[in-house]
């Protein structure tokens, strides 16, 4: 009877402990895969944002508000699509935050306009693995696991 | 005599190897591929990743392509089809954007002719598939595979190569682009 219980219990650890095994396996397997490797974008931590104007704009207004926001600290890269008044923009986003520049740009500039936010049900979507910033936890795993596998 | 028949049957053996070899030095050489139009295999620095060398066909195609993905983001025609990516990025979190734009570049690679990088995401027809591939809402149409493409060739006139300057290369790529019309356009 007990030597029975004992049988049915080193199963039942030997299973589980199996089970985590695997289950270890497909979470890094899967890590690896949803972590890109190096090729200039892993290291990067530049982000894209956009602003909607509400209002029709001259020439030298698209100029104006290109250069004030490329000129903002950790802005890299701009794009006005001038036909429909948005503006693209992307920025490192260890040094700068696509809020301040729309505060700083609202503030120094007189124009309509809107900070893009994709909708809540969009925000909820896509892979926890990769986290909020690059400092997560899956990202550094992937990253080790990239080193490692290549 | 034994010699001079061996003799003659070398030389003859060396003639006619001699004019099949000369028959095969005047097959016509093969054209350029894209990706040696590109830039091809000469190695370069990668600017965005200081210290580490880089095909230039590659750095060219990845350029467009970072380029591309601006003007796609800025074009209101695009939005309904990216909302996880749009999503991700508005919270901080690159990594899906970083395997598109390495993905899309890896495709062009290929598909320009490279040798030396090799594709890894998914087959056109599957990454547009709704079903498949969920990070894709919908179905994508005639018309917007048209808007993309010309997304694309504002990303290209963004690196400096337009119809006005470079009209054959522009040719050449919106061709390539328009082959994976038929998988790509599933509606
Ligand atoms: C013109 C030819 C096109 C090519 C060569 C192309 C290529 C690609 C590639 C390589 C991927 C990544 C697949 C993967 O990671 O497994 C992708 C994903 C995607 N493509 Fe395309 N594509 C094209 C046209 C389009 C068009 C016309 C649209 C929409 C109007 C579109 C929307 C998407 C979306 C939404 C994704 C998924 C993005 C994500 O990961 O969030 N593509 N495409």
């Amino acid at each position: 009877m007990i030597l029975n219980r004992t049988r049915s219990l080193r199963r039942i650890l030997m299973l589980s402990s199996l089970a985590c095994v695997v289950f270890c396996g497909i979470a890094l397997v899967h890590i690896y895969m949803v972590v890109p490797a190096d090729d200039g974008y892993v290291n990067s931590d530049i982000q894209l944002a956009r602003i909607d104007f509400k209002q029709p704009l001259e020439t030298e207004e698209f100029d104006r508000i290109e250069g004030f926001v490329r000129s903002q600290h950790g802005v890299t890269q701009t794009y006005f699509n001038k036909n429909d008044r948005i503006l693209v923009y992307a920025f490192h986003n260890s040094q700068q935050n696509s809020a301040d520049v729309f505060r700083a740009l609202s503030q120094n500039t007189p124009f309509k306009a809107e900070r893009f936010i994709p909708s809540q049900e969009s925000m909820k979507n896509g892979c926890p693995v990769g986290g909020e910033r690059s400092a997560s936890l899956f990202r550094r795993t992937g990253k080790f696991l990239h080193k490692i596998f290549g | 005599m034994k010699h001079s028949a061996l003799l003659a049957f070398c030389l003859g053996f060396a003639l006619a190897i001699g004019a099949c070899k000369k028959e095969e030095t005047t097959v016509t050489p093969t054209p350029a591929s894209l990706y040696d139009r590109v830039g091809g295999t000469a190695m370069v620095n990668d600017m965005s990743n200081p210290g580490t060398m880089i095909e230039k066909g590659r750095l060219t195609l990845r350029s467009v392509v970072d380029s591309s993905i601006f003007v796609i983001a800025a074009d209101p025609k695009m939005q309904p089809y990216f909302p996880t990516l749009l999503g991700e990025v508005t919270k901080g979190d690159l990594t899906g954007f970083a395997k598109l734009s390495k993905n899309f570049t890896d495709f062009m690679c290929v598909a320009t002719g490279s040798k030396n990088y090799t594709y890894g995401g998914l087959n056109m027809k599957a990454a547009h598939d709704p079903a498949i591939n969920k990070r894709i809402p919908m179905k994508i149409s005639n018309a917007d595979f048209d808007a993309f493409v010309g997304d694309i060739g504002t990303g290209l006139a963004k690196n400096g190569v337009t119809s006005a300057n470079n009209a054959q290369l522009v040719t050449d790529l919106v061709a390539l682009l328009n082959t994976t019309r038929a998988d790509i356009v599933q509606k």
